[in-house]
């Protein structure tokens, strides 16, 4: 027989289960939305440091395998072995969230358990009338305080998985101020790091905008001189088709967003200084013509000074959270900076992978990524 | 260093330790961070007993709504609706010379205020501690956790000071109780 929770309840794991063995926690909502579920490995000040710690269905594996998550019709099954945990992760926090429209309120049961070798130790069950506003619910937290305890939380917040990714904090950017009202939608990317974009059910994926933003550096002191740098915002491109081109500034090639391409660029930012900086829009309703893109950015003029330039990409979608690639290396002296790769996938929607590769031009970078175009010298 | 201590102990105050004159009763929590619940109000109290473990009068009872007893022994700093803040959000202090003879202990407690309404119990609470100092020295003498330890309750008593001969003993009580401080004040022989 299962020990049913109630809002607040704590207590030593031990005594419900053997943490020795795998546990299960299971989570499932019940209602007519589209509903997602998450499991936060967070540090002793309940921040996702790493987010290879972050399991959900883009990520279904912690790095160790200490997280297993897997889907039993409706439910959300994580299998946990927390004696594998590394010392940093003290605490699990598992999470369920509204994908879309509608409230906690409107669902009709959430259930949540801790089972061991398939038999159920504790049990929560709540339904739509312990709810009001929220988009997502902490069911339960695992966390170590000398032992392995449970907290049956049992609450939520209104903004749905961005105020969870807000609270845990591991993936939230530093927001610039102009933007920092928006910081709830962001997701940054690390090095390396792949994700797609989120898809709207029914619907195409809308515009995709790529921005550029970046530092002008001010005037240093009374008697300093200011010194600006331009950043060109540009991709390569490969069509379905099998044509290849390059947008960019240079040699005003700014694409076409509603007949091939189906990418183009919007005016040049000269300065940096505008607070909205450079954009590329992509068209996301002609996905299944496009094959790839890589956008990257150069210094047009001025000194390759990147960590001057503290270049952000921000990939906005209507239904994805922003995801933020920040050019976070400022070793190089090259003048162009690959930023990311957007992939074709299923003709679904993108994945948006973090380069942030350095290369002395356009035909250096082609080369490395095996675009195979002939390069010739262009003026803006 | 502080003693963790456990439910039921008994320690000396003053005996060895003539200089504690001024106690103070810290008691921490961190705010709601959750959408939907109301904010946690937790409230420290003091009961002023006799020896049968009952106040002499309601004035005896020392709470938001009465910040200090008529003797200025024993007073609440004030009362803090949402924990915000670091360090302790609700404080007592207890100059022992100036405790009335008739006042064999004194009883602190923790609740949470409108528990039902809200449906709120310890266990929602983050970090939330009682400490008793000395507040001359802001020596930390004892400490409780009261998230871990009392979940699901609204209202721990958390121990008495109370006399022995003439020295001053600390007992840590650590009940848990539901039914916040009404509770407690029916328990205390104050009329609610």
């Amino acid at each position: 027989m299962a020990s049913v929770m109630q809002r607040g309840f704590r207590d030593k794991l031990e005594k419900h289960v053997n943490i020795s063995d795998k546990l299960t926690v299971e989570m499932s909502l019940n209602g007519d939305a589209e509903y997602d579920y998450c499991c936060f490995g967070v540090d002793a000040n309940d921040k996702l440091s790493d987010d290879a710690y972050m399991v959900f269905y883009n990520q279904t594996k912690s790095p160790g395998q200490e997280i297993i998550m897997s889907r039993n019709g409706a439910a959300a099954v994580f299998e946990i072995n927390l004696s594998r945990l590394p010392s940093k992760i003290v605490k699990l926090v598992f999470t369920a969230n509204i994908d879309g429209a509608g409230t906690m309120k409107n669902i009709r049961s959430f259930a949540c358990s801790l089972k061991k070798g398939g038999a159920e130790a504790l049990r929560l069950d709540m339904s739509g009338a312990n709810f009001s506003s929220e988009k997502a619910i902490v069911a339960v937290e695992l966390y170590k305080k000398d032992v392995w305890r449970i907290n049956c939380v049992a609450s939520g917040f209104n903004g749905g998985l961005s105020d969870l990714l807000k609270s845990y904090g591991g993936s939230e950017v530093t927001p610039p101020p102009q933007e920092q009202q928006k910081a709830a939608h962001k997701v940054e990317l690390k090095k390396g790091q792949k994700v797609n974009l989120e898809k709207p059910h029914g619907v195409s994926l809308g515009e995709i905008v790529c921005n550029l933003n970046w530092t002008q550096k001010g005037k240093a002191g009374f008697l300093g001189k200011a010194k600006s740098i331009d950043l060109d915002l540009a991709c390569l491109y490969e069509l379905k088709n099998g044509s290849k081109g390059a947008i960019q500034a240079l040699g005003s090639s700014f694409g076409n967003l509603s007949s091939p391409p189906y990418i183009a660029l919007d005016g040049d930012d000269r300065t940096g200084s505008s607070a909205d900086g450079e954009f590329l829009r992509i068209n996301g309703a002609r996905i299944s013509e496009i094959k790839r893109i890589l956008v990257f950015t150069f210094i047009y003029d001025g000194v390759a000074n990147w960590r001057e330039a503290d270049a952000v990409v921000t990939v906005k979608t209507l239904s994805s959270p922003d995801i933020i690639v920040h050019l976070d290396e400022y070793g190089s002296s090259s003048i162009l900076c690959a930023i990311a790769m957007l992939e074709n996938i299923n003709n679904e929607t993108f994945s948006v992978e973090k380069l942030v590769q350095f290369y002395n031009g356009q035909e250096e970078l082609d080369k490395a990524h095996g675009w195979g175009m002939q390069w010739r010298a262009g003026r803006k | 260093m502080a003693i963790n201590l456990q439910k039921g102990q008994k320690v000396d105050l003053t005996k060895g330790n003539a200089n504690l004159k001024q106690v103070l009763v810290g008691l921490g929590w961190d705010t709601n961070k959750y959408d939907g619940g109301a904010d946690f109000d937790l409230d420290a109290s003091a009961f002023l007993c006799d020896a049968n473990g009952k106040v002499q009068s309601d004035a005896d009872f020392v709470f938001y709504g009465n910040q200090k007893h008529a003797s200025g022994s024993v007073w609440s700093h004030g009362d803090n609706l949402t924990g915000a803040g670091d360090g302790d959000d609700e404080q007592i202090s207890v100059v022992l010379e100036k405790v009335p003879a008739n006042v064999q202990k004194i009883a602190f407690t923790v609740t949470i205020y409108e528990p039902e309404k809200r449906g709120q119990n310890f266990g929602m609470v983050s970090n939330a501690f009682v400490r008793i100092a000395d507040e001359i020295t802001n020596q930390e003498l004892i400490r409780y956790d009261l998230g871990e330890d009392f979940s699901v309750q609204t209202a721990v008593v958390v121990g008495e000071l109370y006399r022995q001969g003439a020295e001053w003993k600390f007992n840590a009580i650590g009940s848990g109780f539901s039914g916040g401080l009404a509770a407690l004040c029916k328990n205390f022989g104050v009329n609610v």
